[in-house]
């Protein structure tokens, strides 16, 4: 009797000191696993999203601004992505300011355009936002940037060592949503949805804007149809408005050199 | 050996295709962004004070306007780089790129001797740095609001593809006093709320005023001598007349064609409600529908063929489109619920009705032929919709019921067919009925030259 006694006081004793003596520990110890995961995880993510991630490039926008945030799971970003390799020196030369004074031909810094919305529809109608307030786009090049990572490392694996390869499409993406962020598309406009625009794109090896045009078939209709003139002319100010295509590979200039761009807001109408 | 030739085969049709493709690349953009544009609007430059005063006015009325379309975002004149009074000939683009404006706006401004503003503007596109609209407009100095909207109707009109509205005038019915003894009256604003006047005392009461599409005329419903009859009413003049003769004891629901050579409405006789037509000029009447049921509220299409009109033929009240002559009637509207007051779009692509489901109302468009049904608005009572002479934005009333036995308030409302930029009009009392002036013409602006 005593014995067992003895016996269960000398395990709750044992007990008590290991909580006593572990638990810290084990509270210590978590926080720093977390840390751990999150510095790895990030820097793939970066690499990853950089070119066709929409999200990721407003994200960060706020940042510089505010003071370095606190222990969130942001870690710092990594000082130039990894995409842009060997890029060539500088280059920054200012886009179409020919015809002005000498004076603003300081390299300006681009104004960043407030975080939008993510866009789903030109056209909204309340009954269709009561039962489901936000339909899941069908289509979506946000999520697909996040998703099939090993999609993306074959699409990067042969970058560097194939100079011939076509454009990858996470470059192809990279282009269209630089572009598409810029894009003001004129809804409401009769007959929105039918109005297809073509433009020839011509770029310089930095990413800059040489040359850009409508294509000669497209401005025909433009002289006859205000409507498609307005839509025509939100396309080219689109690329304008983007004046530097970024994370190109500049040993691929020769293909991204010329781009035909086609704006088909079809989509936006469904 | 035919192994190698298939591989051989193979190997000149993998270059033969890739060949093509390293050439150019082509990019689908199939989405963007729906924001308003940045627009910088500067006051017109003039040489006084009084002028630059003038010039400022203006640009405030320009920017108002724009704004309220919702498809523009004029910019803060303070962070404005290069001040009216330094851009020359040509702006200086950067500057205008820098505080990220799409559009810039500049002008001149003199007032001459004779009471006259000699105004000039013009529209430039910052991007492609190019001039892309303007004109010289020569009007009395008390019409500068106009001059303001004619601005405003051409830089709209130019960046958007569509016509303006600005120059437009507003008729509705001012409500005022308890619901039991209450009081309307005929007030007419311009289309920001400026220029507000009464048209009648009130003291007969007054519904569902229509304007002339190619006159300043309106027509409109009244008691005047104890029955509900339509009148047809010149603005400025101020006279009114009886339309039609019609054996019916009741007309309601006026509209006029788009030529405004005619007027389609509803006559009730021995209880029946059936839709007439009423030729101005010659006063030949035709009736349109034969049917026990309630057939009301017509509407004509934008070419004059058609008309569109709610009837309760089905058991309930729906919208119907039938040939301007009363064949080929056809059911369009198939949703849950009531639909009514059917107006079809001056730009011929959408009609607008007013749909019940519940006890909740909504504003909505269709296409004429009853497809793409999509509601803008909603309330506890929304009614009487009205197109901009454009048919891009709506506008109707609101009916918010008071708590406790107070009076509800009633406003009127706007808002775009994409379903944005609801907002609501400021009127001086509450107000229903609203209908939409078309375009006024220019040369109403007063003498002078009118240099486009």
């Amino acid at each position: 009797m005593q014995r067992a006694m003895v016996i269960s006081v000398l395990l709750h004793l044992a007990v008590i000191t290991l909580v006593y003596v572990g638990a810290p520990h084990l509270f210590e110890n978590s926080p720093l696993q977390e840390a751990v995961t999150t510095a790895t995880f990030v820097p793939i993510a970066e690499a990853r999203n950089l070119p066709n991630a929409l999200p990721v490039a407003e994200a960060r926008e706020p940042e510089p601004s505010e003071a370095p945030p606190p222990q969130v799971e942001d870690t710092p970003p990594p000082p130039p992505p990894e995409v842009a390799e060997p890029e060539p020196p500088p280059a920054p030369a200012p886009v179409e300011v020919t015809a002005l004074p000498a004076e603003i031909q300081r390299p300006r810094p681009k104004p960043m355009p407030p975080a939008r919305l993510d866009f789903e529809s030109a056209l909204q109608s309340l009954e269709k936002m009561e039962p489901a307030p936000r339909v899941p786009e069908p289509e979506t090049e946000t999520t697909s940037a996040a998703a099939d990572p090993i999609d993306q490392l074959l699409a990067e694996a042969d970058t560097p060592y194939r100079l011939d390869t076509p454009l990858s499409q996470t470059e192809v993406d990279a282009i269209r949503s630089q572009i598409q962020r810029n894009w003001n598309v004129p809804a409401g406009a009769r007959d929105a949805h039918e109005m297809r625009v073509t433009l020839r794109l011509r770029l310089r090896r930095d990413g800059t804007i040489e040359h850009v045009e409508v294509d000669e078939r497209d401005r025909v209709r433009m002289q006859s149809d205000p409507f498609y003139r307005t839509m025509a002319e939100s396309a080219e100010r689109a690329v304008r408005k983007t004046e530097q295509i970024q994370y190109l590979s500049p040993e691929k200039y020769e293909q991204w050199r010329d781009i035909k761009l086609t704006f088909d807001p079809r989509e936006m109408y469904g | 050996m035919t192994g190698r030739v298939i591989g051989l085969v193979f190997g000149l049709f993998a270059v033969a295709t890739t060949a093509p493709a390293v050439a150019q690349i082509e990019i689908d953009i199939t989405r963007g962004q729906v924001e308003p544009v940045p627009i910088a609007v500067t006051g017109l430059v003039g040489g006084t004070g009084p002028e630059r005063q003038l010039g400022a006015d203006i640009a405030a009325v320009v920017s108002g306007d724009l704004d309220s379309s919702g498809l523009f975002r004029p910019l803060d004149p303070r962070s404005f780089l290069q001040k009216p009074n330094q851009i020359g000939v040509v702006p200086r683009f950067g500057d205008w790129r820098q505080i990220n404006a799409q559009a810039l706006v500049t002008g001149k401004l003199s007032v001459g001797g004779d009471g006259f503003v000699d105004a000039e503007f013009r529209l430039w596109d910052v991007f492609s740095e190019q001039y892309l609209i303007g004109f010289r407009l020569r009007a009395p100095r008390n019409k500068w609001r106009r001059v303001a909207h004619l601005i405003a109707d051409a830089a709209y009109q130019r960046i958007t593809g569509e016509e303006g509205y600005f120059d437009t005038r507003i008729v509705y019915v001012a409500e005022t006093g308890p619901t039991e003894a209450r009081i309307k009256r005929l007030a007419i604003m311009d289309q920001d709320g400026a220029n507000h006047r009464f048209l009648t005392d009130g003291r007969h009461l007054v519904l569902t005023p229509r304007f002339s599409p190619t006159l300043q005329e309106i027509t409109y419903l009244s008691y005047l001598d104890g029955h509900p009859r339509v009148y047809i009413r010149n603005i400025d003049t101020g006279q009114q007349e009886i339309l039609g003769k019609f054996r019916g004891n009741m007309t309601i629901a006026p509209r006029f064609s788009p030529g405004g050579n005619k007027v389609v409405m509803s006559v009730t006789l021995d209880g029946n409600t059936e839709i007439h037509e009423l030729d101005l000029r010659t006063g030949v009447q035709l009736q349109l529908t034969r049917h026990p049921a309630i057939d009301t509220a017509p509407s004509y299409s934008a070419d004059g063929k058609r008309v569109t009109f709610e009837s309760d033929r089905s058991g309930t009240q729906q919208v119907y489109v039938m040939n301007a002559d009363g064949s080929g009637v056809k059911r369009i509207s198939f949703g849950k619920g009531r639909y009514a007051t059917p107006v079809w779009s001056p730009r011929g692509d959408w009609i607008a009705f007013t749909k019940s489901r519940g006890s909740v109302f909504y504003i909505g468009v269709m296409r004429p032929d009853g497809n793409d049904e999509r509601l803008l608005s909603t309330g506890f009572l929304v009614e009487g919709p009205t197109w901009a002479p454009n048919g891009r934005v709506l506008m109707f009333f609101r009916d918010q019921p008071g708590g406790g036995g107070r009076n509800g308030r009633v406003r009127l409302v706007s808002v775009d067919i994409t379903g944005r930029n609801e907002r609501e009009i400021v009127t001086p009392t509450d107000a229903s009925d609203p209908a939409w002036s078309p375009l006024i013409p220019r040369k109403a602006l007063g003498s002078g030259p009118d240099v486009r």
